[in-house]
């Protein structure tokens, strides 16, 4: 059994939001000195900068799980998590031919840059990320599913953006593996048990968008391997398999 | 009309902005991507959003104003933001669905 510490929300510069230094040598090092060994870039509606940290994850000794950061119709945040890379370039098509074709407004959201093999910026994506995709929560929740990923609603503490402020409550059609918390929320069992209840497993990440905040919050997995099916079963609580918010 | 005789008419507080762009028709929503989607130029918007977001979002399309509802309260951050960016922002005591037909009733369509 491992004991295998993860931060799954962070984002690249390819999310307008995120500041410039967000790299991948510069995260791997941050992520590295704060303990990480398992990282996610979950960029906005978009993964075009994946296969580059994936590629480059292995000189830090860091594994890389393929995600996405969806916000649906409903303006929810859901994380997205793949087994393999070529799985989530599916799903980046579906988001973007969901997605209405708006032109980034540099002034107003900020540049979402393209990464070259080297990790270095080369390029701009010209579609605006930080948009809606057409589909609910409920039809993300079963494309994912068809891919074979996961889907964990992001910070569901904040009362933006969290499935819990946008919705009111979680659905119970909807399949989910889990539920993200933010590193802000003050921790305890009752909001928890109210909330959420034992219906699914809790993580912790840290949905940087500086180098400053890669850690922040942070999920111990205790699984035998580090691959997605171990994830799916420590957010089940099943086989031995477990999660702890750290 | 302009915001400010709009405001006038329907005894709006104006806290940011000089009120003076002519209104066009109207959206409400408190859905930023929806707004983002189908909002046009010159329309005022009506929300409960006090948040500064709405601030970019009227500014990207070229809104004529926002007029947030419900006898809500933006933060000092919304209101220096639509100082900064020229957005006009109005307050309102009625929630929207009132608002909205008000507005209709003085010709806002």
């Amino acid at each position: 059994m491992l004991k295998v510490v993860a931060d799954l929300h962070v984002h690249s510069v390819l999310s307008p939001c995120a500041e410039r230094d967000m790299e991948p040598h510069k995260i791997f090092a941050m992520a590295r000195s704060r303990g990480i060994e398992l990282l996610a870039i979950t960029d906005h509606n978009s993964a075009e900068n994946v296969h580059v940290f994936m590629n480059l994850a292995g000189d830090y000794n860091i594994k890389l799980l393929p995600g996405m950061e969806v916000q649906t119709r409903e303006e929810v945040h859901l994380l997205t998590f793949f087994s393999d890379v070529g799985s989530l370039m599916i799903w980046q098509e579906k988001v973007y031919r969901n997605m209405l074709f708006v032109n980034n407004n540099l002034s107003i959201f900020g540049e979402q840059y393209l990464l070259n093999s080297l990790g270095n910026i080369e390029g701009k994506l010209e579609r605006l990320l930080l948009a809606s995709t057409s589909m609910g929560v409920k039809q993300v929740s079963q494309e994912v599913e068809k891919l074979g990923g996961i889907c964990i609603p992001a910070h569901v503490d904040r009362p933006r953006y969290g499935i819990l402020g946008q919705l009111g409550y979680i659905p119970s059609n909807i399949g989910i593996e889990g539920v993200e918390v933010s590193p802000l929320q003050v921790w305890n069992n009752e909001w928890r048990a109210k909330k959420i209840g034992n219906k699914f497993g809790v993580i912790c990440s840290s949905d940087a968008h500086y180098l400053e905040d890669i850690g922040r919050g942070k999920t111990a997995f205790y699984i035998n391997e580090i691959n997605l099916s171990e994830i799916k079963l420590a957010l089940r609580g099943e086989q031995g398999r477990w999660t702890e918010v750290i | 009309m302009t915001i400010r005789e709009l405001a006038e008419k329907l005894n709006l507080k104006l806290v940011a902005g000089n009120g003076e762009k002519e209104v066009e028709g109207g959206i409400a929503s408190d859905l930023l991507s929806y707004v983002m989607g189908k909002g046009k130029e010159d329309q005022i918007w009506l929300t409960i959003q006090i948040h500064e977001n709405i601030i970019a979002v009227a500014s990207l399309l070229g809104l004529a104003g926002i007029i947030i509802a419900d006898g809500k309260i933006p933060g000092e951050g919304t209101v220096k933001s639509a100082e900064k960016h020229n957005v006009t922002l109005c307050l309102a005591k009625e929630k929207v669905f009132e608002l909205s037909g008000k507005l209709y009733e003085i010709g806002v369509k």
